[in-house]
């Protein structure tokens, strides 16, 4: 009952002090707030139900953020694939207006529409500053795919936003 | 260094950056979902050497012939062989959610049809006319009886589902991280919408017709804090905490309760002050209407259900350690015992007079004030049923 006391007051602990940053990864990889709270909550969850396996604080970081990456790339697998198209009821118009306000970056719009392993290493790249290879750790890829990924997301977004490919000195 | 790579930081940056999340607590919510996990992943295990004990013997009474006069008098839902969609009937007036061990779930309705959903992290399901409202991690569905599935809302954190009329529509009441909506739904359209702030400190469980039921927690062990959101009066505005007679509330008492004003079947704490539970009706804006009988053994923990006569109730009750399911009566005095306590472990719905829910080795029994219990699921490798609440 100790142990369980002293992890779980360990848990909350890294819940302060870690959530605020894994949140706003969340957002990224989800494009909007209620789903990067959901994200968020079940990497929190494997986390605390992994709490004793991992060791140490130092590993814990790392997990929740392998949970929330992968958890955010099989969500739309499972979007993509799961659900019919129907037209009866349109969604009601109960969204976070947070997420509007922000929307207004055309940059970021198109980014939300990239396929989910795409954004996800832009986020990891770009966002939490991650090496190549810290990114196909993570995401359980080759250093190789995370190139082809990025540079295929780059490519996409440059022909979305019509911007001019940086001109090589000499030509 | 790249111009669309910086831009890409800067626009990551102010994304991150500009929102307001408004997170509820995320460590209380995640050690209680872990919890459940760790709760589900017990019963799993201990079904599974239960199966493994019981298999042969469930096997040959599901085998034997009817005319033994073993069989229970209703045949056991059974999944067809033939692989076609629908299972027997089981003698009940209620839906079952089946979940396969395949991650796919399928609602059985009461005539023993079977409706696929699909696979998702089914948390809620709820029956209404149009069929079943299911709540996932990540979206809410209609779900109707000819298998079309309709995306409600997507990320509702809370939701609370009310039918209205006779076969007519229902409600539906949801916060997401920034919005708190009630809809009505009737006639395959919404019909009928209002919204607010999200409260901060909670989210919506229940819906009364007049009062949506906003229920928090402050330590992450369950629901201990209470508020409601009265949409007739405008927006939501937060007060929490205030409601402090209540200890728990359970269901939205039907439109036949005889007291007068009576929104919510609850728990509350004696008169005289005290820890036991004690039952009781609560109206619109959480304030004790009725104070029932009280007991120790009662367990505040938002299982009870209302019964369609909106007399008799059923909560979560502890027998020597053992949780069971203990019917009282609500006009019963101070001091009375309960009608019945009945070997129910959880997810328990009226049905007519009988109480239906999950017995302890996790499959689906009917059981009589009596105390006569039959199955209505059998305990089939990979499936787990549970009863779908009416609404």
């Amino acid at each position: 009952m100790i142990a369980g006391d002293t992890d779980e007051r360990e848990f909350r602990d890294f819940v302060a002090a870690r959530s605020p940053a894994l949140l706003r990864t969340a957002y990224l990889l989800s494009g909007n707030w209620a789903s990067a709270e959901d994200l968020l909550q079940i990497a929190l969850t494997r986390t605390y139900l992994a709490w004793r396996r991992l060791g140490g604080i130092e590993a814990v970081e790392p997990y929740a953020r392998k949970v929330l990456v992968n958890t955010a790339t099989s969500w739309w697998r499972r979007r993509w694939h799961g659900e019919r198209p129907t037209e009866v009821m349109p969604e009601p118009p109960g969204y976070d207006d947070t997420d509007a306000r922000l929307d207004h970056d055309m940059l970021w719009r198109q980014v939300k529409t990239l396929p989910a392993r795409q954004r996800a290493v832009l986020v990891l790249r770009y966002y939490e500053d991650l090496t190549e290879t810290e990114t196909a750790h993570l995401l359980g890829l080759t250093v190789g795919t995370v190139k082809s990924h990025a540079s295929r997301a780059l490519a996409t977004l440059r022909t979305r936003i019509a911007e001019p490919t940086p001109q090589r000195e000499g030509r | 260094m790249n111009t669309l790579e910086e831009r890409l930081r800067r626009s990551f940056r102010a994304q991150a950056d500009g929102g307001e999340a408004r997170s509820p607590d995320l460590a209380g919510g995640a050690i209680r979902r872990a919890r459940t996990v760790r709760r589900r992943r017990a019963a799993v295990a201990a079904c599974a050497a239960l199966a493994v004990i019981a298999t042969g013997a469930f096997g040959l009474i599901a085998h034997r012939p009817r005319s033994t006069g073993t069989t229970p008098a209703n045949p056991l839902p059974t999944v067809s062989p033939s692989g076609e969609p629908s299972v027997q009937t089981s003698g009940t007036s209620l839906s079952l959610l089946a979940r396969h061990a395949d991650g796919t779930v399928d609602v059985v309705t009461p005539t023993g049809k079977v409706v696929p959903f699909g696979t998702g992290n089914v948390w809620h399901a709820w029956q209404v006319p149009q069929g079943y409202v299911v709540q996932t991690d990540t979206a809410l569905y209609l779900l109707g009886p000819d298998g079309r599935k309709t995306r409600l809302v997507s990320g509702a954190l809370g939701v609370a589902v009310t039918a209205f009329g006779k076969n007519e529509g229902f409600w539906v009441a949801w916060a997401t991280s920034g919005r708190m909506a009630l809809q009505r739904y009737a006639h395959g359209q919404v019909t009928g919408s209002q919204s607010t702030v999200a409260p901060t400190k909670g989210y919506p469980l229940l819906y009364s017709g007049k009062a949506v039921y906003l229920g928090g927690t402050r330590t992450g062990g369950g629901v201990d804090r209470h508020d409601v959101w009265l949409p007739a009066q405008g927006g939501y505005h937060d007060s929490f905490d205030q409601a402090r007679d209540v200890s728990a509330i359970d269901a939205v008492l039907p439109d036949n309760s005889s007291e007068p004003g009576a929104s919510f079947f609850g728990l509350t704490f004696p008169a005289g002050g005290g820890k036991e539970q004690c039952i009781a009706t609560f109206d619109e804006h959480l304030a004790v209407l009725s104070r029932g009988t009280c007991d120790p053994a009662i367990i505040a923990d938002r299982s009870g259900r209302v019964a369609g006569d909106a007399r008799r109730v059923a909560v979560g009750y502890l027998v020597n350690g053992a949780y069971r399911a203990a019917v009282f009566d609500l006009g019963a005095p101070v001091g009375s015992r309960p009608v019945a306590v009945l070997p129910l472990t959880g997810g328990w719905e009226w049905d007519g007079d009988a109480l239906v829910g999950n017995g302890p080795g996790g499959d689906v029994w009917s059981y009589g004030l009596d105390g006569h219990g039959r199955p209505i699921s059998t305990p089939a490798p990979g499936v787990k049923y549970e009863v779908i609440p009416r609404t």
